[in-house]
C-alpha cells in the first residue's frame, strides 16, 4: 500500500513537471512549408543521415519556420489540407522528425540522450502538433502508430544514432509508399541494424524490432518473416533473434 | 629590459576585434613588425594569425603541480556554463578565423562533464577550428579519447613530469611508464600526440634521456614540448637558476644526438618560442630545417596555402600540387631530399625506408613580476578571457580579474548572471565575488598557508 501511495505521489510529481515547449518565434513559411523542411534536410543532413546541429543552430530559420507551422497546422485541426491517408502519414513522419531535430537544439545539442535526457525529450517536454499539445512519446504511440503502417518505424527519427537513417528529403504523399519501402530496405541493409552470426547461430537486429514487435506482427507471421521481406539476404528461420542495444548517442556529423 | 609595471599589468586589456578591413593575419603581421619580430623565420602574420588560443573550460585540477599557473582561487570556483564556453569559442573564431588552434584546457578539462567536453570539442570543430585537448591524462581513458576523436578532436597533449608529484614516481625515467601507458591509449587513433614537460632544476639532468624516449616512440608521438617553469600562479616553486631556454635547447640536442636548427621557423617572439623539426630514421634524428635559407623561401612561398592537418593525404597532395607548379622550388626540394637520403642511406636501409618525424618545442613563459613588454605585445599564445584574447603570460599575472566575475547569459529571453562562486544563475549581477580558500580546496602556495581569501569587485 505504502509502495502504491509512493508511486502515485511520484507519478503526480513527475506529471506536474511536464513542461510545454513554446512554438519557435518564427513566422510559418509563406511558400510551401515543406520547402523549408526540404532545405533543412538538404543542407544539414549528410548521406549517413547525420546532422550538423551546430551549423543548423547558426542558421535555423527554416527549421523554426517549419516547426512553427507544425505547431499551428495538422490533420486534426485542418483536415481539408490532408485529404488522403498518405497526406496524413507523410505529414506526421516529417513533423515528428522536425520536432525531434528542433528539440535537440532546444536541449542544448547534447552528445547523448542519456536516461534523464530521454525522459525530458520523449515525455516531459510537450510540443504541439496542429494545436494539440502532447509529448513526443504520445505523438508516436497515440497518433502515428495508430495509422497502422509498420514501415513508419524506418522513417521516424529521434536523432539518435540507433535510429533509421534520416533521408535528405522530406516524405511526400505522392511518393510516400516508395519512400518508406526504400527506407525499410535501407534499414535492413545496414550491419548496425541486421547481421547474422553463423558461428553463434544467432541473428542480431535493431531494438526497434523489439519495441514495436506488435506493429510488425500485425503484418507478418513472425519478426523473421517481416525482416525477410526487406533484408538483402534472407536471415535463417531457425536462428534466434537478439536485439542490439540502442545507440543513444546523438547523430552528429 | 622594459618590464611592465604593476599598474600597467592591471591596466592591460584583452584585444578588441580588429577594425573592419584588417584581417587577423594582417593584424598579427603588424604586431610582429612593431615588436621587431618580423623576419623570414616568422610564421605569425605570414602563415597564421595566432599560434594558438587556450580555452579554459574548468579551473579544477586533480593534481597540484609545483609550477602551476592557476590561481589560488581556482579550486573553489564552479565551471563556467557551457553557453559561456561556446561564446568564447565564437570569439576565438571572430578574432582569428577558421583553422585556429584551440587548446581545450583548464585546470584539467577531463574533469568537466563528459557530455559537455564532447559538446565543446564538436562545437570547435563545427567552426572549422582545430581542437586540442591539454590534459594530465589521468582521466583521459581510451573510450573518452575515442569519443573525442569522433567529436572532432585532432590533438591530445599529455602533461607528465616530476612537478606533478605523482605518487610513486621519483624520476622522469620512472614516469616513462606513465607516458608509455598514455601512448598506448592513443595509439591508432586519428590524433597527433604531444607531450608537455616542465623543464626545471629538478629534472634538467634527465632531459636528454627523456628526448631519447620520445624519439623511440615517434611512431605515435609527434611533438615534445618543454616549458620552462616560471614564477607565476599558485605553484610553490619559483627558481629557474640553471634552466634557461638555451640550456634546454642544448639538452634536447644532446638527447637527439643531432644539431637541430631552432631558428629556422617559429611563431611569435624568439625569446618565447623555439621550434625544430626532426626526421627520425632508425632511431637517428636528422634536422629537417638544416638549410634555413631554403626554409624561409618555402615559408614565404607557401604562406597562402592551407594544409589540412587532419587529413595527411590531402596535406601531402596540397604540397605536391604546389611543388609541381613551382619547378624551381621542386628542384631545390628534390635535391635537398636526395642529399639527405644519401647521407642517411645506412639508416634508411636498416629501417627499410621507414621514417618518422618529431617536432621539438621550447616555450619560455615569463615570471608574473617580470613581464617583458615587447614579448607580451608579440605574444602568440592567447587565452580567451570573457572579454577577448589576452597574452597568456599577462593573464597569468592577474587571473582572478577574469575568474571572479559573473558571466552574463541569455536564458529564454531573460538575462541572467552566473555566479562562479556559488555556481548558480541569478537575476541581478553580483557586485562582489569572493572565495574562501579552505584546507579542502587549497592547492599550491595556498595549501602551505592557512585560510586566505580572494575577492573581486565587479565593475
Ligand atoms: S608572452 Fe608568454 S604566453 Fe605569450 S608567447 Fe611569450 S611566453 Fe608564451
Amino acid at each position: 500500500m505504502k509502495l502504491i501511495a509512493t508511486l502515485i505521489t511520484v507519478a503526480f510529481i513527475v506529471a506536474g513537471c511536464a513542461t510545454i515547449q513554446p512554438a519557435p518565434d518564427a513566422k510559418p513559411p509563406e511558400t510551401q512549408p515543406i520547402d523549408a523542411w526540404a532545405r533543412v534536410l538538404e543542407r544539414f543532413v549528410d548521406d549517413r543521415g547525420y546532422v550538423d546541429f551546430y551549423g543548423l543552430q547558426r542558421d535555423r530559420a527554416d527549421l523554426d519556420r517549419y516547426v512553427a507551422w507544425v505547431y499551428d497546422v495538422g490533420p486534426n485541426n485542418r483536415p481539408g489540407l490532408f485529404p488522403s491517408y498518405d497526406d496524413k502519414l507523410a505529414y506526421h513522419i516529417n513533423a515528428y522528425n522536425a520536432l525531434a531535430m528542433w528539440k535537440i537544439l532546444k536541449a542544448g545539442i547534447p552528445e547523448e540522450l542519456g536516461p534523464w535526457a530521454r525522459f525530458s525529450f520523449f515525455w516531459r517536454d510537450r510540443v504541439e502538433v496542429g494545436g494539440k499539445r502532447m509529448s513526443l512519446y504520445a505523438y508516436e504511440n497515440e497518433v502515428i502508430r495508430r495509422l497502422n503502417e509498420p514501415r513508419i518505424h524506418f522513417g521516424l527519427n529521434c536523432m539518435a544514432r540507433g535510429c533509421p537513417r534520416l533521408p535528405r528529403e522530406p516524405f511526400r504523399a505522392e511518393t510516400l509508399d516508395a519512400q518508406i519501402e526504400r527506407e525499410a530496405r535501407q534499414f535492413f541493409s545496414e550491419q548496425r541494424n541486421l547481421r547474422v552470426n553463423h558461428r553463434e547461430g544467432k541473428t542480431y537486429t535493431s531494438a526497434i524490432l523489439n519495441w514495436f514487435e506488435e506493429d510488425f506482427l500485425a503484418h507478418a507471421p513472425s519478426l523473421i518473416a517481416y525482416i525477410n521481406r526487406y533484408a538483402p539476404q534472407p536471415v535463417p528461420n531457425d536462428y534466434p533473434l537478439e536485439f542490439i542495444p540502442y545507440d543513444w548517442r546523438v547523430a552528429h556529423q | 629590459m622594459d618590464y611592465l609595471t604593476a599598474e600597467e599589468v592591471r591596466a592591460w586589456q584583452p584585444y578588441p576585434l580588429a577594425p573592419d578591413g584588417v584581417t587577423p593575419r594582417k593584424r598579427a603581421r603588424r604586431r610582429m613588425e612593431l615588436t621587431g619580430q618580423w623576419a623570414p623565420w616568422q610564421a605569425l602574420g605570414r602563415r597564421m594569425a595566432i599560434g594558438c588560443v587556450a580555452l579554459e573550460i574548468t579551473q579544477r585540477c586533480n593534481l597540484d603541480c609545483t609550477y602551476c599557473y592557476l590561481s589560488e582561487s581556482s579550486e573553489a570556483l564552479k565551471d563556467i556554463p557551457i553557453e559561456e564556453v561556446f561564446r568564447r569559442v565564437d570569439m576565438i573564431f571572430e578574432h582569428y578565423g577558421a583553422g585556429t588552434g584551440v587548446q581545450v584546457t583548464g585546470g584539467d578539462p577531463t574533469l568537466r562533464k563528459r557530455d559537455e567536453l564532447l559538446q565543446i570539442v564538436r562545437y570547435i570543430k563545427s567552426k572549422d577550428m582545430r581542437a586540442s585537448l591539454f590534459t594530465n591524462g589521468i582521466k583521459a581513458t581510451r573510450s573518452l579519447l575515442e569519443a573525442l576523436c569522433e567529436a572532432g578532436l585532432e590533438d591530445v597533449a599529455f602533461h607528465v613530469d616530476l612537478t606533478q608529484r605523482r605518487k610513486g614516481y621519483n624520476t622522469e625515467a620512472e614516469l616513462n611508464a606513465v607516458r608509455q601507458a598514455y601512448i598506448e591509449r592513443a595509439r591508432g587513433l586519428p590524433l597527433s600526440v604531444f607531450f608537455n614537460t616542465t623543464a626545471y632544476p629538478g629534472n634538467f639532468h634527465e632531459l636528454p634521456a627523456l628526448v631519447r624516449f620520445f624519439i623511440a616512440n615517434c611512431d605515435v608521438v609527434r611533438l615534445c614540448s618543454f616549458q620552462l617553469g616560471a614564477d607565476t600562479g599558485r605553484g610553490v616553486q619559483r627558481q629557474r637558476v640553471t634552466v634557461s631556454a638555451e640550456t634546454v635547447l642544448a639538452a634536447i640536442q644532446e638527447g637527439a644526438q643531432a644539431k637541430l636548427n631552432f631558428g629556422a621557423a617559429s611563431a611569435g617572439h624568439s625569446a618565447c618560442n623555439r621550434y625544430a623539426y626532426g626526421i627520425v630514421c632508425n632511431g637517428r634524428v636528422y634536422d629537417f630545417y638544416g638549410d634555413p635559407a631554403f626554409v624561409h623561401k618555402m615559408l614565404a612561398a607557401t604562406a597562402h596555402l592551407k594544409f589540412d592537418r587532419a587529413d595527411k593525404r590531402r596535406a601531402v597532395a596540397t604540397m605536391i600540387d604546389f611543388l609541381l607548379r613551382n619547378p624551381r622550388l621542386l628542384a631545390g626540394f628534390a635535391s635537398r631530399a636526395a642529399k639527405a637520403a644519401w647521407s642517411g642511406r645506412r639508416d634508411l636501409l636498416a629501417a627499410k625506408g621507414k621514417v618518422g618525424k618529431l617536432s621539438f618545442f621550447v616555450h619560455n613563459f615569463m615570471d608574473a613580476c617580470q613581464l617583458d613588454r615587447e614579448r607580451a605585445e608579440a605574444c602568440s599564445f592567447m587565452v580567451m578571457t570573457p572579454q577577448g584574447p589576452m597574452s597568456m603570460c599577462v593573464h597569468n599575472a592577474k587571473r582572478d580579474d577574469y575568474l571572479l566575475v559573473p558571466a552574463m547569459l541569455k536564458k529564454e529571453h531573460k538575462v541572467m548572471f552566473f555566479n562562479p562562486v556559488t555556481g548558480r544563475l541569478q537575476a541581478d549581477k553580483p557586485d562582489k565575488l569572493a572565495v574562501t580558500v579552505t584546507r579542502k580546496n587549497a592547492r599550491g602556495r595556498a595549501g602551505k598557508t592557512s585560510q586566505t581569501s580572494a575577492e573581486h569587485i565587479s565593475k
